[in-house]
């Protein structure tokens, strides 16, 4: 080809863009998988030796995808991994073991041409399929079938690596095999078969790789080396593009990258105030549809997850512990390398628990909740803590124990844990080795022995919330008192300000995870009084970045100093509001947070 | 004696890969024999083999009778159904 006139033509090919995003680059084969398997007549004595040579091929491909599997799932998220399960199941089927070894007892044949004679037979029924999408799925039969052929003919499949960035060209490219191929040096994929709802585009969206599929016959013309151009958000691919077909593109890739630097430079900046002091922002999250927001508002990590909200049903049922391991582990997926805390079921009296309604009690607020509840069902206990102890395996999840009131909690709570950590060890199970343990203050009597609870736990974590309903006796939701709910009530930064010192003497880190610190009145008193790290819900992070990134710890330290002094909070807001400027605080995105109270 | 419910595969995709594999992953926690049955044309599965229930192909808007028999069957038959009735989870993660 390279000898044609033609050799050096611009060449324009469409297909369906399958992932977008535009790649420039080289191009790199990769050549067909589809060995023929060797055909052997076996003497009656062998049958079982290739039975056993079957058996001994299934092992070892279950046993490499689910390596794939757990590789996938660090790279590109739980969900992709999952495609990789028929796989797994497929080569743990009996039918599929049964059909292969009647073939080779019939036929006499060896394992891998029992194998083939399964195939053709197994493809043929799924051409009788008439839906598309369910007959589409014979590739997946293929693939299974084909990995067993060159594990049993000990062509290990050879893959190649990319030594510099290359796009890769094929007829097709089978998703399992994309998904333990080394993608770093991939620049995108285009492939002569295939479709949006393959397995393969589903791996090359959640890498991030450009692709077009359903290219017809355009692999056939690339040779390793050729200039190309792939535009997976049109679905177009251009060999040997010419000149200004290049700048163009340039131009295109130049601009992608610009947008999505773009959006994601505000949310990016550093969270450090006017003289230099550093400052960390988390996400509070409660449900799964708020995880992909954490990247874009700026988190660093996730400050507290209500694992609450995985009760589910109308009963409130529990989570079984792969439900939550699954969960924690997406949790702890979203955070992307950094940690992630998961407060531990907290509920109210009028939750039911295992179909058994506690006794009501006059008055819940003050009755069994929080830690005290969860205590009190050791077997809830433990089935959550073995899920975050194994979710736990991959990364850095924390506990939290919510509404505690005694350090006698923290020990219980450490006990019980480090006893599910001695089960999960005897059971042989992959576990965290060591997980912090934090306390939740937000009752009036954890601020007064927060020295103590800070040396028994390895963080504290300040739930502004309920402490300000506490501390003041308002119940924010009862119109008759909702005006008097303050967070710049002396009462509450004074509680604060305890808190703070005491983290500060025992070295203990501490954090924010409430509202408040959403307000910009508050954020510049938090400030003030020593607090640096504050957990929010995302969309509410950008606004106390701003805040950060306004003002000076001196100056808010020197506010804080005089505005614990004055009586009461409206005087401490008033006071805020005339040290931060009215301009100051309209330049403020979100107008709504300029009262603290409504 | 064997149990059964009938139950419509509502999901968008039909018993595809990856609900096929929910599916037995599911069928295979408990000791009952379950099979399916396409209430169309009698074709019957293994709910505990993958290439069993893909070559039901069933597709969105079949129905299917899930029978289980053995020592845990009411349990499986009610873990199962509700799996259809969840629509493969597909809609709605984990949380």
């Amino acid at each position: 080809m390279s000898s044609s006139p033609q050799a050096h033509a611009e060449l324009h090919f469409t297909g369906s863009g399958v992932s977008s995003g535009v790649a420039i680059g080289t191009a790199a084969r990769l050549s067909s998988h589809a060995r023929q398997p060797l055909f052997i007549n076996v003497l009656p004595h062998r049958v079982p030796i290739e039975i056993k040579r079957l058996h001994r091929a299934l092992h070892s491909a279950r046993h490499h995808l689910e390596s794939v599997k757990v590789r996938l799932k660090n790279e590109a998220g739980t969900t992709p991994a999952y495609f990789l399960d028929p796989y797994i199941l497929m080569l743990n089927d009996a039918y599929l073991t049964q059909t292969i070894e009647d073939n080779i007892r019939q036929h006499r044949v060896n394992a891998e041409w029992a194998v083939k004679l399964s195939l053709e037979s197994m493809l043929a029924a799924c051409d009788r399929i008439d839906d598309e999408y369910l007959r589409e799925r014979s590739a997946d039969i293929r693939d299974v079938a084909y990995r067993l052929i060159s594990i049993l003919s000990g062509q290990r499949s050879e893959l190649p690596t990319f030594k510099s960035p290359a796009i890769l060209f094929a007829e097709d490219i089978l998703p399992t095999v994309l998904a333990e191929m080394n993608t770093a040096n991939i620049l995108a994929i285009a492939t002569d078969v295939g479709g949006w709802a393959t397995h393969t585009a589903i791996i090359a969206r959640s890498l991030g790789i450009p692709a077009v599929f359903g290219l017809q016959d355009c692999a056939s013309r690339v040779e390793a080396g050729m200039p190309c151009i792939v535009d997976g958000t049109n679905g177009l691919v251009i060999l040997n593009p010419r000149k200004n077909t290049q700048t163009a593109y340039l131009g295109r890739q130049a601009a992608e990258q610009r947008s999505r630097r773009d959006g994601l430079r505000l949310a990016q900046l550093p969270a450090l105030t006017l003289d230099n002091v550093p400052c960390k922002l988390s996400a509070n999250i409660e449900i799964q549809s708020e995880l992909p927001m954490i990247p874009r508002y700026g988190a660093e990590s996730i400050g507290l997850f209500r694992s609450e909200f995985l009760l589910a049903g109308e009963n409130n049922d529990f989570p079984d512990e792969d439900v939550q391991i699954d969960a924690y582990r997406n949790v702890l997926d979203a955070a992307r390398g950094t940690s992630a805390t998961i407060r531990v079921f907290d509920f109210n009296q009028d939750i039911l628990i295992c179909g058994e309604r506690e006794n009501p009690e006059a008055n819940p607020a003050l009755g069994l909740h929080g830690v005290r509840l969860w205590l009190k069902h050791e077997a809830i206990a433990r089935t959550q803590l073995r899920a975050i102890l194994r979710a736990g395996a991959e990364g850095d999840l924390r506990i939290l124990l919510p509404r505690v009131t005694c350090v006698s909690e923290v020990a219980a709570a450490r006990a019980l844990m480090e006893s599910v950590r001695a089960e999960l060890r005897a059971e042989g199970l992959p576990h965290a080795q060591t997980t912090q343990l934090g306390v939740m203050i937000e009752i009036p009597s954890a601020v007064f022995v927060c020295e103590h609870l800070a040396r028994e736990a390895d963080f504290i974590s300040i739930g502004s919330n309920d402490l300000i309903q506490y501390l003041l006796a308002v119940d924010r939701t009862n119109e008759q008192v909702a005006h008097l709910y303050h967070p710049l009530h002396p009462a509450v930064l004074g509680s604060l300000r305890h808190i703070v010192e005491a983290a500060e003497r025992t070295g203990k880190p501490v954090q924010m995870c409430g509202e408040m610190a959403a307000n910009p009145l508050c954020a510049f008193a938090l400030l003030g009084l020593g607090l640096r790290n504050f957990s929010l819900s995302p969309a509410a992070l950008p606004q106390l970045k701003q805040l950060i990134r306004s003002v000076t710890i001196e100056a808010a330290q020197a506010f804080f100093h005089e505005a614990i002094s004055l009586p009461t909070g409206a005087a401490i807001e008033e006071f805020a509001r005339r040290t931060l400027g009215g301009d100051f605080l309209l330049g403020m995105s979100g107008n709504a947070f300029l009262k603290v109270v409504d | 004696m064997t149990i059964e419910q009938k139950v419509l595969v509502s999901n968008t995709l039909g018993l595809h890969a990856r609900a096929s594999a929910r599916l037995v992953n599911l069928a295979n926690q408990f000791e009952s024999r379950i099979s399916l049955q396409r209430s169309d044309n009698q074709t019957h599965a293994d709910a505990k083999s993958i290439l069993s229930v893909m070559f039901l192909a069933a597709t969105p808007g079949t129905e299917l009778i899930i029978q289980a028999n053995g020592a845990d069957e009411s349990a499986a038959l009610a873990a199962l159904v509700l799996l259809f009735e969840n629509h493969f989870d597909e809609t709605s993660h984990v949380f």
